[in-house]
């Protein structure tokens, strides 16, 4: 294992292993929603449900925003590459989440629940913040976005061995679509 | 010995001016082009043997190579991008 395979497995590991790693990954999502009180309504997104939502419900939610991703990213993959396998695409959206599926159910820790909800309550008084809160909510925020950009690396990296993509041009339309994506899912979901 | 293909002071792809029989040492000479095959790379000529080896199996090529099968897949068609150009 090398740095080229932690930002790009999609070179080397077999695409069964990737799906299934990816569909196991996706379960605990379900999970880690549930008990951070988040659901997945786009890719690299999260939101905080209107009401406590069942697991049905958060599983609902989650497969449909993978399930728009990546019927959307094989129609354009097919459309760069006729050869674009729609295993390929799917491996891209379900691996490339995996770090942000991580995070998630660290922001359901009761300490972290309170330092937020601190924060909420406190946005007009930053004085009454206690000093740890805002380290806290710092540090993670930090961490957040490491995880975040290695998703995002994750996804190019994915779709671009999926597609075989090189020029800048369906470089620039994969990353449009990409943000139609999560603009569609988060307005249907 | 490793068959150089591009020239050393211009990058053009070389021709081949003149050839030996190893039996007899009878001499041809000449300007004959390069077959599309000998103008690529070792590693390339190598990938294509190998494609015809694995009875044009890419899935087998990956597996022996432990490589995935779309990186693989891509390989060659870069390679059939090349071949088009060297063609041309």
């Amino acid at each position: 294992m090398n740095w080229k395979m932690i930002f790009n497995p999609f070179v080397k590991f077999d695409d069964r292993h990737l799906l299934l790693t990816g569909m196991l990954f996706f379960v605990l999502n379900v999970f880690g929603c549930h008990y951070a009180g988040n659901v997945n309504d786009s890719i690299f997104h999260y939101s905080l449900p209107d009401a406590d939502q069942g697991l049905e419900e958060i599983l609902k939610i989650n497969s449909l925003s993978y399930i728009i991703a990546i019927a959307v990213l094989f129609l354009l993959g097919k459309l760069l590459n006729g050869k674009t396998r729609l295993i390929d695409i799917a491996n891209t959206v379900l691996i490339s989440q995996i770090p942000l599926i991580i995070t998630i159910p660290f922001t359901g820790l009761p300490f972290f629940r309170k330092a937020t909800e601190s924060i909420t309550l406190n946005t007009r008084h930053p004085e009454n913040l206690p000093i740890s809160y805002v380290v806290l909510i710092g540090v993670w925020g930090l961490v957040s976005l490491i995880f975040l950009i290695y998703s995002v690396t994750l996804f190019y990296n994915g779709f671009r061995t999926a597609t075989n993509i090189k020029k800048w041009q369906h470089i620039v339309m994969f990353a449009a679509v990409s943000l139609f994506i999560i603009i569609l899912s988060q307005a249907i979901l | 010995m490793k068959l150089p293909i591009v020239c050393p002071s211009c990058d053009h792809t070389l021709n081949v001016s003149r050839m030996q029989c190893p039996n007899c040492n009878t001499e041809v000479s000449g300007n004959y082009e390069l077959p599309v095959l000998l103008k690529m790379s070792r590693e390339d000529q190598d990938f294509i043997l190998n494609f015809f080896l694995f009875s044009g199996s890419i899935k087998e090529m990956a597996k022996q190579a432990e490589l995935s099968y779309p990186t693989m897949r891509n390989r060659m068609d870069d390679l059939i991008e090349k071949i088009h150009q060297l063609k041309k």
